[in-house]
């Protein structure tokens, strides 16, 4: 907010000073790229995306690469070429990655050369327990409006990080189920207003209301981490709640936290851009591993009535 | 203290030893005609050819072996004295000298007191005030800082904006000294005016090289700014009103000779002309609104001489910006009445206080033992009120919410000048600062029964520093000034300390012809945590902790130095710098982050600059000004920034070219010229655009292909474009007319004279589905106008030579 205010009035300012001049700025073009998306882990197919990249001021739709010959190698062995489905979508026939190998994915076709990526699965790291308690919490989010006092849940997750560079992203979701003529409905909410005060926490996506963060300040130990959600959150007595543990590779984690980053500060023109991590070689995207294990506990919502 | 007496009991010793056959000639040079002490005016023996200058506070001390000298007393734009002595024993001699024109600020065009051929010291530069007066500038408003950013090695940042990137350093590396008082934040509006009204300075002198060991603390330049000590002969002053603010100054004796106080104030005006037409405007909309901004300073001094020996002073400055918006909306239903009050105030500022006792020991030693005061504030609150009234009850509910940073420094510091001989000029000295740094506490408070504040505690530290140098005179060609700077930061049970030698000398080829060269090394042990490409209020002052250490510059320079037929000055100077534990956020970090993880959220790196300046200056006739050019280069290098690899500084700039001309037609007219180049800065723009991969841990049963795609920027490589170059020409013109006991000067200028649209952002903007790069620019052609009276200086004394 303080920061905030003193940029809209700068911004105030500028409008009423400035002046807008469409400027003929030759940004140069060395053509495009082949763009790799792809998050895989050890319980499904492995999927990847090709798409092909704009240039800045290109207006056009991005393009999705349909004929391209995508090859899978685990360990530095060949193991298949992925089927093309649609959209510019592969993705392998049988083969599942496991945990603790490396992967290698390489594509090309016609009118790109070879791109690849390397990345691997992360093992899974289990939770061990996690505790719920009601709880103030006074955020300290910056915001000067928001800073009041909240009920709220804290879930304090306790697990143990094995030793080596890991890197976690903590997720949470609740099932909210309800009756409408006799059948019965579930859905899965994410949910996107987690709070937190433990210092391990290296940032809050906001896309994905989730927590991300390395085990730099607690390599090799066991954790016990806290994290707070309102009240108001849950509705219903015995809410179950889902806590999704993943173990990121540190592709992963690099290219989500500089995407939420870049998110966060496009459209400011004061602000430093951020590039966003890139594992692709000779192309762009991310090709990143990981592995999710989850723990379900039931807190007591507060019941809520709607009134017609 | 025990150390102190030891040292001045060997400087006695010393005394003894060199003055059994010599002869000391010492005291003060002053103005004739406000009595000012008069810094850097030359005192000279034309017999012996030796000679000395005035140090700060006009004192100077001249050791001889003869009997008769010839002393020869000057300061450019004053009638030199010229008076033969005949030596008996130790003599004090104060001179007063008078300016050429008593109107002194008309004419003084330049300074050439110490001669900047002859001195030991280089990159250092003084600023000459009249050219901050007579030059034009933006909207009128006189600025010391904008007229110092028209020097080579001096980068001005953004469009109208009077920050200082010095040799290729950051904004936050300049020690700006007001009266010896650090002063930590410079900055008005967001940083286009500087917090110094030139009508309270007396004297500008700025350091970018080859600092003197008595300096310490910053990388990358020292400012040194003396207020005026107040006219000790008579009352006079001077009145001005300019398009955004009106100063007055004061200033005259109390009792004649002895006692005397200057008092200056500024204070813009936009919000009282703005007010009407705000609440207008907002009436419009069915709000009842007030809003406002505003900055004031005050400059106080005062100055008592119980005698020769013995001067006290007090001087005080006193600046703030303040925003203030007040809405206030109301509305009745249901026979409710409902009344909202929103007061939003902001505002910044910085107190800087100094007591200073000057004490002449004996005719060699000169002391000078200072207590200072130094706080820089930042504040913005909200508070609202929420009145319900049914019939004849009213409930009201009030939340307020303020946030507060700063710094707070506290030093004490006694500074000694020991001239044993005119070979040598001693100074040494120390001082402890006891810092109080706040990074940023909110506090709350609901009704009366909830009260909470939120943030950091306040971070405590201890700097101390010692200094020796000594300005040598080897022989008639060979002078140096070699010193060392002993200092110690102590925080959060960690105690930081630093040796820094500082040589700096000087090779006379001819008469007309020095080189020189220098070699420092800086520290510095506070950061400022900058979280935005402008220069931004909440910009937070830190110190160093155990994870983040001090900043350290190591600079080399080579210079030659020429004189032209009497009329010209020509230098060069090449340097090459070093910088390392530079800090920078985090990318992405900061902008609206608190500051209580601040160590986690900023990395740290190293950076060099290197570059050449040429300064072509005349300073003598009708037309004076100088050339300046640049070429210079500034990189940095941050593990976990930019990938590791090395980028170009924001301020970057290869080429910058500076021309500051002003030409007298005659008495009552002289114009001012002011043209700028530069090339444009750095800046990091997007060459491409992909999809990228937002993740989703989720299945969807009716379609296992879908991707969650999101748009993603490709910037190759951080600062690796230059916007559009940057050129403005600015005019000025001042009628000064005589008018019943005083005189007034007319000031007519032109910002911008072919109104260039130089960029201030660049941004891409889709606009009926076409992406664009598109250029904001801030100050076109600006008009200024100025008016100003000067009262108290007798006019039937005019007569110019």
């Amino acid at each position: 907010m303080k920061s905030k205010n003193v940029l809209l009035l700068i911004l105030f300012l500028i409008t009423i000073f400035s002046c807008r001049k469409i400027i003929d700025y030759k940004i140069p073009d060395s053509g495009r790229k082949l763009v790799v998306n792809s998050f895989f882990n050890s319980e499904d197919t492995i999927k990847i995306n090709l798409s092909k990249s704009l240039h800045i001021l290109d207006d056009a739709e991005y393009e999705f690469i349909n004929d391209a010959v995508v090859s899978i190698y685990e360990d530095d062995q060949f193991v298949e070429n992925l089927t093309f489905t649609s959209n510019g979508n592969y993705t392998s026939n049988y083969f599942i990655p496991s945990q603790g190998k490396n992967y290698k994915i390489v594509a090309w076709n016609d009118d790109f050369d070879e791109v690849s990526a390397i990345d691997y699965v992360p093992n899974s790291v289990l939770i061990n327990s996690v505790d719920t308690a009601t709880t103030t919490f006074v955020s300290q989010n910056g915001t000067l409006n928001n800073t009041i006092e909240e009920n709220v849940y804290e879930f304090n997750i306790n697990f143990d990080d094995p030793s080596g560079d890991n890197y976690y992203m903590i997720k949470m979701q609740y099932i909210y189920k309800y009756q409408y003529e006799g059948e019965t409905f579930t859905y899965l909410y994410d949910i996107y207003d987690l709070k937190y005060n433990d210092v391990i926490i290296e940032k809050f996506l906001s896309n994905q209301g989730a927590v991300i963060f390395s085990d730099d300040l607690f390599e090799g130990e066991n954790l016990n981490l806290s994290l707070f959600v309102s009240k108001y959150n849950f509705y219903t007595l015995q809410t179950p709640v889902i806590i999704s543990l993943y173990s990121i590779s540190e592709a992963f984690y690099k290219y989500s936290i500089s995407l939420d980053e870049q998110q966060n500060v496009a459209g400011n023109p004061f602000a430093e851009p951020v590039q966003v991590y890139n594992n692709v070689t000779d192309g762009y995207g991310i090709f990143a591993g990981y592995s999710v294990e989850k723990f379900t506990v039931f807190v007591d919502g507060e019941e809520t009535y709607y009134i017609e | 203290m025990r150390v102190i007496f030891v040292i001045l009991g060997l400087f006695c010793l010393v005394n003894i030893s060199f003055s059994q056959k010599n002869l000391t000639i010492s005291g003060y040079v002053t103005d004739k005609n406000s009595g000012e002490k008069m810094i850097n005016a030359s005192v000279y023996d034309a017999y012996t050819m030796k000679g000395t200058i005035t140090n700060e506070y006009g004192f100077y001390s001249l050791t001889l072996n003869a009997e008769k000298v010839k002393l020869m007393i000057s300061y450019v734009g004053y009638k030199t004295i010229e008076k033969e002595v005949e030596l008996t024993g130790n003599v004090a001699l104060n001179f007063k000298i008078s300016s050429t024109i008593d109107l002194a600020e008309v004419t003084i065009i330049g300074h050439k007191n110490e001669d900047p051929i002859k001195a030991s010291q280089m990159g250092i530069i003084e600023i000459p005030l009249q050219k901050v007066k007579s030059l034009p500038v933006l909207l009128g408003e006189k600025d010391i800082i904008k007229t110092i950013q028209l020097l080579p090695g001096v980068q001005s940042g953004s469009e109208g904006t009077s920050g200082l990137y010095v040799r290729g350093g950051g904004p936050d590396q300049n020690l700006i000294l007001l009266d010896g008082v650090p002063v930590y934040n410079a900055d008005h509006l967001f940083g286009f005016f500087s917090v110094f009204n030139p009508d309270a300075i007396k004297n500008v002198t700025l350091i970018k090289g080859g600092y003197p060991a008595r300096y310490g603390g910053r990388l990358s330049s020292v400012l040194d700014i003396r207020m005026k000590d107040g006219n000790n002969q008579q009352l006079s002053g001077e009145v001005s009103i300019g398009l955004i603010a009106s100063k007055l100054t004061l200033e005259g004796p109390i009792i004649k000779d002895k006692t005397s106080f200057i008092v200056s104030a500024r204070r813009t005006y936009v919000d009282v002309l703005a007010l009407p037409i705000i609440k207008a405007a907002a009436a419009s909309s069915g709000v009842k609104t007030s809003a406002g901004y505003y900055f004031y300073d005050l400059n106080l001094k005062l100055n008592h001489k119980f005698s020769d020996r013995s001067h006290l002073y007090l001087s005080s400055y006193i600046g703030d910006d303040r925003l203030y918006v007040k809405t206030n909306t109301d509305y009745t239903y249901d026979n409710v009445y409902f009344e909202d009050i929103m007061k939003m105030k902001m505002g910044w500022g910085n107190i800087t206080s100094a007591l200073r006792w000057n004490y002449k020991i004996n005719d060699k030693l000169f002391s000078n033992s200072t207590l200072t005061y130094s706080r820089y504030n930042f504040y913005v609150g909200n508070e609202m009120i929420n009145n319900t009234t049914e019939g004849n009850v009213t409930n009201s509910m009030e939340t307020s919410v303020v946030y507060d940073s700063g710094i707070d420094d506290v030093t004490g510091k006694i500074d000694f000048d020991y001239l044993p001989n005119p070979n040598h000029y001693i100074r040494f000295g120390m001082g402890n600062t006891y810092h109080s740094f706040n990074p940023g506490i909110t506090y709350i408070k609901y009704m009366s029964d909830f009260e909470t504040s939120i943030g950091s505690d306040n971070i405590r530290a201890n700097e101390m520093y010692s200094y020796i140098e000594d300005d040598i005179n080897i022989n008639t060609q060979l002078k140096a000034n070699v010193g060392l700077h002993l200092s110690g930061f102590y925080v959060n049970d960690k105690f930081y300390k630093s040796i820094q030698p500082r040589i700096s000398s000087r090779y006379m080829v001819n008469e007309d012809w020095s080189v020189k060269a220098a070699f420092t090394k800086m520290d510095q042990y506070v950061h400022l945590l900058t979280s935005s490409k402008i220069s931004m209020p909440t910009d937070l002052w830190l110190p160093v902790t155990d994870k983040i250490s001090p900043q350290t510059a190591y600079q080399y320079a080579v210079g030659t130095f020429h004189n032209i037929k009497n009329k010209f000055d020509f230098s060069f100077e090449a340097y090459f710098k070093t910088m390392s534990n530079l800090l920078e956020y985090k990318e992405g970090a900061g902008l609206f982050s608190q500051a209580a993880s601040w160590e986690d959220k900023v990395e740290m790196g190293k950076g060099w600059a290197y570059g050449g300046e040429f300064l072509f200056q005349k300073n003598e006739g009708r037309t004076t000004g100088w050339i300046g050019y640049t070429l210079s280069w500034s990189m940095r290098q941050f593990d976990n920034l930019n990938f590791g690899e090395t980028f170009p500084y924001r301020y970057d700039r290869r080429h910058d070219i500076s021309v500051a001309i002003t030409h007298k037609i005659n008495d009552h007219v002289d114009i001012g010229v002011v043209w700028v180049f530069g090339t444009g800065n750095a800046v990091s723009l997007a060459v491409e655009q992909y999809m990228g991969n937002q993740f989703f841990d989720y299945k969807d049963p009716y379609n296992d292909d879908y991707f969650y795609y999101t748009d993603v920027d490709y910037y190759k490589s951080r600062n690796d474009f230059r916007m559009p170059s940057y050129h403005r020409l600015d005019l000025g013109i001042n009628f000064h007319k005589e008018i019943k006991k005083g005189h007034r000067t007319l000031s007519i200028g032109i910002y911008n004279v072919y109104n260039r649209k130089n960029p201030f952002f660049l941004n891409f903007e889709n606009q009926n589905g076409h992406t664009n790069l598109v250029q904001y620019s801030l100050f076109p052609f600006i008009p200024s106008l100025y008016y100003s009276i000067k009262f108290g200086k007798k006019s039937e004394e005019i007569n110019i030579e």
